[in-house]
This record gives structure tokens, sequence and C-alpha cells, in this order.
């Protein structure tokens, strides 16, 4: 659109622009990367209008939508069922009541550990494409209320299995504390010690990444329980996303969104919980979410 | 045209031209359009009135909420115009819960850089600033898309959820004229 502006005016805008370019300024390689993969885990669009070179696509007909979103929805379908039923058929195990959210930023299986697993073999989660597509981030425990059963997480990711909270609720379980770490999948076998395999097991990990159109659509429940101010409701939501999905791409997301649950209701664990939360190294955008909703 | 801020890996001020074959949103394509529209969100976010230090936020929703609502928002005339209108939608939900409603001008510089014949081009951006935080927001966000972003009308029209193209003139008019007065004025409003 041509401007009618004169030069010195111009001028002027010229002068703006220029003290505003620190805006202009792109982030970080890493930034970038945490921002396409929480843009995935909560987007999670039926279909992409957008192509690859960032131009708009006109809308499809309907029926070519619909027959996308079908064929999307069935492939997740089926994923997913491999996913649980190999889970079930492996491990043998019951779900927990209260499943943990997160651990080292990995899906993790509550569990009993008989012995403690050797602190050698933990290994913090680290960066990288795939790991990012979480947020990167070696983030929160699991729920802390009374009924939760999950231990407390060291900052860089590391599960102190030994401090668990709460070791009677985590008596009910029948399994051990996996934490999913790339290439070191523990087999689900009835040992109980010893260090993690780099050999994957026969059957698929429950603890494989997903990102089911469901999980957004639970987690959406669970923020809009909480913006109606049905903070119980809420955090049961979020933990029943954490027993149906320990392997959700929306674990940080998620975790965090408990955290804010926990603050609004006064809980008298919200501040832990938001430390350990914190201590994970969130991305910004969920610490500025945390603090806000955390401020007395 | 103002000079537009230096462009990414795709031409930031480009219309978008006619839409291309549909791929998919793929987590490629995003990051393309990251890079070349991650300014632009951000800029214009500052500019609707998010404080700073929350730009990343506002940045992230509206990054999320392309991906959420593509198959949602219809058919716009380029990326830009589609941003442009996430971004305002973030922005006002944001800025509700900041209970923030002005824009904010630019922070105070601590350069003054004076040109060779006397032009104070701090000032001059902060008189800018003043004149758009004064504006009326429907012709402030006008006035930025055109001659800050140097969108074309049908562009911000688009942006603006499908306003009539002689109302995006009407605006813009108005706008320039005020600013008019204010340079000729010294600038002060």
């Amino acid at each position: 659109m041509t401007s009618t502006l004169k030069p010195r005016e111009r001028r002027l805008l010229d002068a703006y622009l220029e003290l505003e370019s620190p805006l202009s300024e792109a982030g970080s390689e890493d930034e970038r990367e945490r921002i396409v993969a929480a843009a995935f885990a909560q987007g999670a669009p039926a279909g992409g209008p957008v192509t690859a070179d960032g131009s708009v696509r006109r809308v499809a007909s309907r029926g070519v939508l619909v027959g996308i979103g079908l064929g999307l929805c069935a492939a997740m379908l089926v994923g997913w069922w491999i996913g649980s039923t190999s889970m079930l058929e492996v491990s043998g195990l019951e779900r927990p009541e209260q499943a943990p959210l997160l651990r080292d930023n990995r899906p993790v299986r509550e569990a009993v550990r008989t012995t403690p697993e050797p602190r050698s073999s933990r290994r913090p989660s680290q960066g990288g494409a795939a790991a990012d597509l979480a947020g990167g981030v070696p983030s929160t425990e699991g729920l802390s209320e009374p009924t939760g059963a999950v231990a407390p997480q060291e900052p860089g990711g590391a599960v102190p299995v030994e401090s668990a909270p709460d070791d009677e609720a985590r008596t009910r379980v029948d399994a051990e504390i996996v934490p999913h770490r790339r290439g070191a999948v523990r087999p689900r076998t009835g040992a109980r010690s010893g260090p993690p395999t780099s050999e994957p097991p026969a059957s698929v990990s429950p603890a494989r990444p997903t990102l089911d159109p469901a999980e957004v659509t639970m987690l959406d429940q669970a923020r809009r329980l909480a913006r109606r101010g049905e903070h119980e409701a809420a955090l049961e939501k979020l933990r029943a996303h954490a027993r149906a999905y320990p392997g959700s791409l929306l674990a940080t997301e998620r975790a965090a969104e408990e955290v804010v649950v926990l603050c609004r209701m006064g809980a008298a664990s919200a501040e832990a919980t938001r430390a350990r939360f914190l201590a994970g190294r969130p991305p910004q955008y969920l610490r500025a979410r945390v603090g806000r909703a955390c401020t007395p | 045209m103002v000079a537009q801020p230096t462009p990414t890996t795709a031409d930031e001020g480009s219309s978008g031209g006619s839409p291309a074959h549909a791929v998919g949103l793929t987590p490629r394509s995003l990051r393309r359009i990251y890079d070349a529209h991650h300014g632009f969100v951000r800029r214009n976010a500052v500019r609707l009135g998010i404080p700073r230090d929350h730009a990343d936020d506002v940045v992230q929703e509206v990054f999320v909420t392309l991906v959420r609502r593509s198959a949602e928002l219809g058919e716009f005339r380029s990326v830009r115009a589609l941003l442009f209108a996430i971004v305002r939608r973030v922005c006002a939900n944001y800025r509700r819960k900041l209970d923030r409603g002005r824009f904010r001008p630019l922070p105070g510089g601590t350069l003054r850089v004076v040109d060779d014949d006397g032009f104070d081009r701090v000032e001059a951006a902060h008189t800018v600033a003043r004149f758009l935080a004064r504006l009326d927001e429907p012709r402030r966000v006008v006035f930025v898309l055109a001659e800050l972003e140097g969108m074309s009308a049908p562009e911000i029209a688009d942006a603006l959820g499908g306003i009539n193209i002689n109302t995006v003139y009407t605006r813009l008019r108005a706008a320039r004229e005020r600013f008019k007065k204010i340079v000729a004025a010294g600038g002060q409003p």
C-alpha cells in the first residue's frame, strides 16, 4: 500500500523501528525447538492447511478433510492400542492409583522398588529434537497430595526413589520404577535390581512418547475445570491424564497445570510442588504461568 | 514504504501470494514459519500492550494456537495476516489477565543518537511510541500494520477478521492525518 507520509514522517517511523528492532531478533535455536515442540504438543490440529513453505492453502473440500481426520484418528488409535496391549502383556502391571505426571521428562510407570536404582545408572534427560518435543524439560514429579505416591525429583532429572514420600501407597503397585531414558530401557522382568540394559525389551514400552488428540482434549478439560474453580475435579482429571497417557508429550504442560491448580487451591503441598517443578528447568512460558498462579 | 525489519528465512515483507499446494502443517513447516515470522509476532505483541517480559509467553501461545486452529481459521491471504489475527486475540486475552490495557511505550533509551542534521532518533522513536499509545486501537492496529509492517489493505482486512477494505483505508487515513499533525507540531501530541 503506497504511503502518503512525507520523508520526515517516515524518518520518525524508521527511528521507531530501529529502537524496536531487538524485539525482532530471533531467539535461540533451542527456544525455537521448544516452541515448535510445545505447539505440536498443545496444538494437535485435526488437519493442517498451512504448507511447508509457510503459505496458506485454500481450505480443502469437507470430504477430504473428514477422510484425513478419520485416517489420522484411526492410525493413532491403532498405535495406542498396540502400545497399551503390549504393556499389559509384558508387564502384567496394575495401574497405579496415582501415576506420576512426569519424571525426568519421560513417562514413568509407578512402581515399588525394593532396591534403589544405582545412581550411576541415572542420567538426566538431555536435549535434542525428540526430547524437545516434550519441551526438553527434566521436569516435575507427580502428585504430592496425600493420595499421590511419587518421589520428588532432583534437579537435573534423576529420581531419588529412596526419598519417596509415601512408600505405603507405593506398596500397592507391583512393578518397578523405570525412568525412561533414551537408549536405556529397563526390561520388564521380575528382577528389581541391576543396571538397566541397553537392549530394548521385546515389547513396546508404555513410556513411549504419545500425542493423541484425546490427550489434548483431556488436558483442556482439566484446564477448563480449573478456570471454573473446580480444582478438585481438575486435579482428578490431571491424574486420569497421567494414568491414561504416561508417555504423553503434554506431560510438562500437565505438570505445570497441576502446580497452578494446587496454588489456586492454597494446598499445603503447592509450594513444594512448585519448587520441584521449577527445579526441573521447565520452559520459560511455563515458569511464568506457574509464577503468576502461585504469587502470594 | 518504511524499511522493514530484516527478514529471516522467508520474506516477511511479502504478502504471501497465492496459497501453495497443501502438504499439512509439520514441525518442519512450523520451524520455517517461526523463523520467518517470530519477530513479527513478538514486536506486535509488545505493540499490542504486552510487557516485554511476557512476550515469550505470548509468542508461545500464538504458535500453539496456529497449530491448533490452523484448520479452523479458514483462508487468509498470507501467513502474516493469519498470525496477526491470532496475536490480536491472544494479546486481548492476555491483557485481561494482566489487567493492563494500555499500549506501553518504549523503555527510556540511555543512548542519545543524533544524526548529523540534528535529528534525534531516540526522541523520534519515543514520539512515535507516544502517538501510538494515544491512538485508539482500531486506528493504531491499521497504522502499525500498514506503516510499520508494510502490509497491504487486503492483508490488513484479513488480519482484522475480514473487515471491509474501505474501513481499513478510512482508519488508516485518519491515523496518518493525526500522525502528520503530531510531527508538524514537533512531536508533541
